[in-house]
Order: structure tokens, then C-alpha cells, then sequence
């Protein structure tokens, strides 16, 4: 099949035509885990297996900035959950952009909005903002298109993803569909919790400890709230919260208004969505602004208390918790790490 | 592969329908529009934005206000008019409404194509009832109800009949949320779902929308005036269901006296 494919691939983009080059729709199979909502694709943007590698090669390419220095993958590196490891990242000629880089892993169940503070509604939507950001990628897309119809490789892969028949036609569209399909396949939830979930691992006494002050299952063991928030399968409610970051006495002076800057929300001033916490141990500095360095850091946070706002939620209060109890959480949170899909993936 | 056979569900159903459809000879419908308006006390009910007093020695900004209805019901009268199902589960949150314009304007919740007639009474049930509640958020697609993972109780298996969420000032310093302050409410499991009656005349008329006011009045949750019984916030700020004195008391009170017809 592959020979023939490749017989075929005689089409000749430099002439702009690409209709002698097949059009490869085979649906790309997405392994969802059962216990996760299932994923809302649009219709118009079905995932196919050409239209995610077309996709992941233009996430690992630095072709997307204007000097070609950086590419997504550079503030969102697999080995990291698709984190960078900067408390803000680095974009072209060194700007670094305003918020910590976050995971995008289980982008795809991002249903409540995207950003730190839900400021876009979806994947098709947001990908045309890191190319254009001059703290980010600093490009531009008319000139990204043009980069792309000229190079010796994308006019096929577009062809193949899509079926064009023109090099005319690879545009800003399909190229952020081709992205998006591929994010939408970066789908983890298989770490050794799930996995002790489905009966196939036990943990370690610390770790299971850790599991029951986490979920609030109060036989013996301080309550710490996290699970409210942090809510199973994601890990996330997908909610907006002010978790006691920032001391703030009039809701107009937060450092990041996040939400509340968006919505002009009194309510929502200092609120950010609740990011999951798989894979979290891969995943530091931690918050919106990457303060925090350590999960040590952000278990004295919380079992302070936080620092007052007014809407900081009522879940962040001050715990109760011995050392031996931070441990033990640390531990339960490092079961949400998903080793071998981050190996596969590079 | 696996998904092939799944196509042809919703084209069969469609097939089904469509000749189900063709059968029935024309009746004739109109629509309703439930307006939830949220009080405490007298007061308009909204998010953060402003502080409600509770009992004279203590104050609240809340944060969130919400809780599922299951079989959401019209019902008939006589002979005449047959019962209507609106709805097997809906969730009404106060969440959003965050001034005093989207107080007044409510939470509202719109059925189409109900019978024409007179209608007697509206039904329901406060939670989930149990063979929703047998469900889990993965069951269902993001937009439905029951597919908020935030309201799943994954260690109970069972949603979270209501959330009452807020920050209090009792020590009178103008502060709110401070330590001991904070208030959290997640309360509901499948032996506290019991339904209720409201009697009120809706009228349905053909092609037009009928719009009733269902208010919501959170105080009532807490206190019960008549017996002179009250949740303390001093002694129960939070319960995340595991205190009977709270849950019972609340989702009763809720069930039974913070929901009434409104006008
Ligand atoms: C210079 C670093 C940088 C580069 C390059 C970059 N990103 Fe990001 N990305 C970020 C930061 C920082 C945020 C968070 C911004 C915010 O929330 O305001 C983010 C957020 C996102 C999100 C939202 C995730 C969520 O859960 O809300 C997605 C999706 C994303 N980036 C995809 C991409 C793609 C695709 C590219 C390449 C076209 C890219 N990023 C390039 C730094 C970068
Ligand atoms: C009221 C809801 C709430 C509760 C309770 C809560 N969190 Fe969070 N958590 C959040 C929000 C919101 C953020 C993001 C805040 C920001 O960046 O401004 C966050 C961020 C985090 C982060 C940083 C993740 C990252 O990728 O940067 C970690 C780790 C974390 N929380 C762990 C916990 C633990 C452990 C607990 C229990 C001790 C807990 N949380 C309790 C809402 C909550």
C-alpha cells in the first residue's frame, strides 16, 4: 500500500497542482479512557492520521516564527508535559511571554475556555495567537503561508491532510486545523493512579495515604480539599477559582487579574482556571506565573491558608498537616505522572 | 473501525422518528420559560459584589448557589390535560449572576413543544434522582447536565445535589473569608431525593411562550423560622456531606421552602 502511495506522489508542487498526489482521509483512532468525557471535535475538523502528522510536524518547527528560532514545542516540550521548565517562557529574540507555560496534554477536554484565563473558546480559535504574539512566536501569517505553499515538503502533506488541490490553497485554516488535530491526540490518562484504579498496581502505603488526604476520605487522615477543585478524571473541574495566591484588599489591584480581566468581573478579579494535575511532577514552576518552584512550594501554600482576597474560595483554608502529611500527598501527586505516553510522543 | 456500527444509531433513530412523526396527526404546542429568581431574604441573590446579612450577627458574600433538578414535570388536569415531561434532569446555578440586573433577570430554563392547556402544577424533584445519580460524567456529552465532573462525586459515586459556597465575616471586622469564615456546602446522595409539588395554573398556548417565575430563596436552606432552627456558621461551616445534622436539614429545607412560585 505504502509503495503505491508513494508511486503515486508524483504530483508536482512547484507547479501548484496537487490533484495527482491521493488524498488520505483514513480517521485517525483516538483511544479515549473511559472514565474521561468524551472529546467534542468539530465536525469540519475530524482528526485523520495525515492531518495529524502534518500537524505535529508543524508543532516541532521552528518554521512558524519569524526568524525561524522557535518553534511550539519550545515552550512545550513532551519531556515535560508540554511545559517548558521556565516560570514565563522564552519566545523569539528572548521576550518572555506574560504567564507560565501550560500542559497541553488533555487539551482536547478543555471545554470551560483556553488560557489561564479562558480568554479564547477553542483550539481552531487560539493557535493563531502564539504565531502572531510578539512575546511568542513574533510571526506573521501571511508570510507563514507563503513559507509553507514555497517549501519542498508541507504542499504534500497538506494535500494528503486535506485533499487541496492547489498549493494556492494551504492557508492560515488548514494549517491551525492541522495543529489542532494534533494537540487533540495528546490525550494522557494512563498513569500509574489510573492504572491503580483499574486494579492493575497497588500503591505504596505513602502514596495511598497521600490518595485518601487528597479526595478528602476523612478515616484517619487530615482533609486538604485539593480533590474539590482538582476533581477526577482531569484533574481539573475546568473551573475558574482564586486560590490565595496574591494579598489583595480591592479586587482592582491583583498583580494578573486573569479571569476578572477578561469577564470585568469583580467576582473573577485574580481568578484563574484550575490547571489538571496529571503529570504535574513534570510540570514545575508551578501557578499562572510560575512562582512557585518546588511541589513542596505550593503544599506550604496551601496548607497556609493562603493569603487573604475577598473571593479567594472557601476550599483554600489553612490544613492541619504535618510533614508526613505533605509527603505522603507529594507522593499520591506524583502518581499522576504518565511516563511511557511522554516517551512515545517525542 | 470499532465506531463503524455507531453511525447508523442516529440514522435509524432518525428513521424511526421521522415515520413516528409522520403518523401523528397535528397537535398543537406552545413553550414555557421557567425563570429561577434567586433571594436571600428579600434581597436579590447575587455572587460576590455584596454582603447579605445572616440572623443579625453575621455577614456573607456568596460565591456560588446551585442544585440539580430531576423530572422536572407539568402537571395535568382532569381528563383533559395529560402530565408533560419538561426535563429529566437540569441544574440551576446562581453562579453567573453576578449583579443585581442579572438577579432580577434570573436563571431561565425554556421547554418547546408542549401539548396546548391548562396545566395545574409544576413538578420535580430536588437532586438527582437515583438512576441519574446511578450515572457517571463520562456517561454523557460536555454540554449535558450530568457531565460536570465538578458536581461528580467520584469516591461517593454520586452527584453533588447542591453546592452553597461563600466567604463570611463573623467577627465583624469587614473582612470576609478569614480563617473559620470560609463556608462550603456539598450536600445530596440518592436517599435524600424526594419530590415536590407546586400548585400554579400554566396556561400553554399555541406557537407562544408562557413565562413563569420560580423564586429561590437560599435563607430559606438555612434557617427555618418556624422551628427556630438555622445552620450556625460557627459550628458547621463546611460540610462535604458527611454531617446528617447539616445535609438533612438543608436539602429539606431547600426542597420544601426556599423554592416557591413567584410572580
Ligand atoms: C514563547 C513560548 C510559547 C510558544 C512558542 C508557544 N506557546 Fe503555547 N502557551 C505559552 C504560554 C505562556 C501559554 C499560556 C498563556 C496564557 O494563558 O495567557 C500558552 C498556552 C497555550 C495553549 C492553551 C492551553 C490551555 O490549556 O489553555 C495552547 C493550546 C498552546 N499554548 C498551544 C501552542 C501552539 C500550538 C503553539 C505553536 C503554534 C504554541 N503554543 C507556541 C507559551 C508558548
Ligand atoms: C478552590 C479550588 C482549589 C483547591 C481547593 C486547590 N486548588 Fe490547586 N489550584 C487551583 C487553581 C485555580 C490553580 C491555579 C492558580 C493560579 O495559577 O493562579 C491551582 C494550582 C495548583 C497547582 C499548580 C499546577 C500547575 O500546573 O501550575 C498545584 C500543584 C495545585 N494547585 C495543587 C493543589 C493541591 C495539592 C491542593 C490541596 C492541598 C489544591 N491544589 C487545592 C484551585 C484549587
Amino acid at each position: 500500500m505504502s509503495a503505491v502511495l508513494s508511486a503515486c506522489n508524483a504530483g508536482d508542487p512547484g507547479s501548484g497542482r496537487l490533484s495527482d498526489i491521493p488524498y488520505e482521509s483514513e480517521p485517525y483512532p483516538l483511544r479515549e479512557p473511559d472514565r474521561f468525557v468524551r472529546m467534542e471535535i468539530p465536525a469540519d475538523n475530524q482528526l485523520t492520521v495525515a492531518g495529524v502528522a502534518l500537524g505535529k510536524q508543524l508543532f516541532f518547527d521552528p518554521l512558524l516564527s519569524a526568524d525561524s528560532t522557535v518553534s511550539c514545542s519550545s515552550c512545550h516540550l513532551p519531556g515535560r508535559a508540554f511545559t517548558d521548565g521556565q516560570i514565563l517562557s522564552r519566545g523569539v529574540a528572548g521576550h518572555r511571554s506574560l504567564r507560565n507555560s501550560p500542559s497541553l496534554l488533555n487539551v482536547g477536554y478543555q471545554t470551560e475556555g483556553l488560557f489561564w484565563d479562558g480568554r479564547v473558546n477553542d483550539l481552531e480559535e487560539l493557535i493563531v495567537h502564539p504565531v502572531q504574539d510578539t512575546n511568542e512566536m513574533a510571526g506573521d501569517w501571511t508570510e507563514l503561508t507563503t513559507k509553507l505553499r514555497d517549501h519542498p515538503e508541507y504542499p504534500l502533506l497538506f494535500r494528503k491532510a486535506f485533499g487541496i488541490d492547489t498549493v494556492a490553497a494551504i492557508d492560515q485554516e488548514l494549517t491551525v486545523r492541522a495543529i489542532a488535530q494534533y494537540l487533540r491526540t495528546l490525550v494522557s490518562g494512563n498513569s500509574r493512579y489510573d492504572r491503580y484504579k483499574a486494579g492493575e498496581v497497588i500503591l505504596t502505603a505513602s502514596e495511598d495515604r497521600g490518595r485518601r488526604i487528597f479526595f478528602d476520605i476523612e478515616d484517619g487522615v487530615p482533609t486538604s480539599e485539593c480533590g474539590h477543585c482538582h476533581v477526577e478524571p482531569l484533574f481539573s473541574g475546568l473551573e475558574y477559582f482564586n486560590n490565595g495566591l496574591d494579598e489583595v484588599y480591592d479586587p482592582k489591584n491583583f498583580p494578573d487579574a486573569g479571569k476578572g480581566g477578561i469577564s470585568g468581573r469583580v467576582g473573577e478579579m485574580g481568578s484563574f482556571r484550575t490547571p489538571s494535575l496529571r503529570n504535574v511532577a513534570l510540570t514545575a514552576p508551578y501557578m499562572h506565573d510560575g512562582r512557585f518552584a518546588t511541589l513542596e512550594e505550593v503544599m506550604d501554600h496551601y496548607v497556609s491558608g493562603g493569603k487573604y482576597s475577598e473571593n479567594v474560595h472557601p476550599n483554600v483554608r489553612r490544613l492541619d498537616f504535618s510533614e508526613r502529611d505533605k509527603a505522603d500527598l507529594i507522593a499520591f501527586l506524583q502518581t499522576l505522572t504518565e511516563s511511557e505516553f511522554l516517551k512515545e510522543s517525542n | 473501525m470499532k465506531h463503524t456500527p455507531l453511525f447508523f444509531i442516529p440514522i435509524l433513530l432518525l428513521s424511526l422518528f421521522i415515520t413516528a412523526c409522520d403518523q401523528k396527526e397535528e397537535i398543537s404546542t406552545g413553550s414555557l420559560e421557567i425563570v429561577f429568581k434567586g433571594t436571600f431574604g428579600n434581597e436579590p441573590l447575587y455572587m460576590f459584589g455584596r454582603s447579605y446579612d445572616y440572623r443579625g450577627d453575621a455577614a456573607v458574600k456568596w460565591q456560588l448557589f446551585q442544585f440539580f433538578l430531576s423530572d422536572l414535570e407539568l402537571l395535568g388536569s382532569g381528563n383533559a390535560v395529560k402530565p408533560h415531561m419538561l426535563s429529566a434532569i437540569e441544574s440551576v446555578s446562581f453562579g453567573d449572576i453576578q449583579s443585581e440586573e442579572e438577579a432580577l433577570e434570573g436563571y431561565a430554563l425554556r421547554f418547546n413543544d408542549i401539548e396546548t392547556g391548562t396545566y395545574s402544577g409544576l413538578q420535580f424533584g430536588l437532586g438527582v434522582a437515583p438512576e441519574l445519580n446511578a450515572t457517571q460524567p463520562s456517561d454523557y456529552t460536555p454540554s449535558e447536565p450530568l457531565a460536570q465532573v465538578s458536581s461528580y462525586w467520584e469516591a461517593a459515586s454520586s452527584y453533588i445535589y447542591t453546592k452553597i459556597e461563600g466567604n463570611a465575616d463573623l467577627d465583624n471586622d469587614g473582612q470576609f473569608g478569614e480563617d473559620e469564615e470560609k463556608l462550603t456546602y456539598h450536600l445530596g446522595a440518592s436517599e435524600l431525593f424526594q419530590k415536590r409539588t407546586l400548585p400554579v395554573t400554566i396556561d400553554i398556548r399555541e406557537n407562544s411562550t408562557t413565562s413563569i417565575v420560580v423564586n429561590v430563596d437560599l435563607l430559606k436552606a438555612l434557617e427555618n423560622t418556624a422551628e427556630g432552627t438555622f445552620i450556625d456558621f460557627r459550628q458547621t461551616p463546611r460540610d462535604h456531606h458527611k454531617n446528617p445534622d447539616v445535609y438533612n436539614f438543608v436539602i429539606t429545607q431547600l426542597r420544601e421552602s426556599a423554592i416557591s412560585i413567584g410572580n
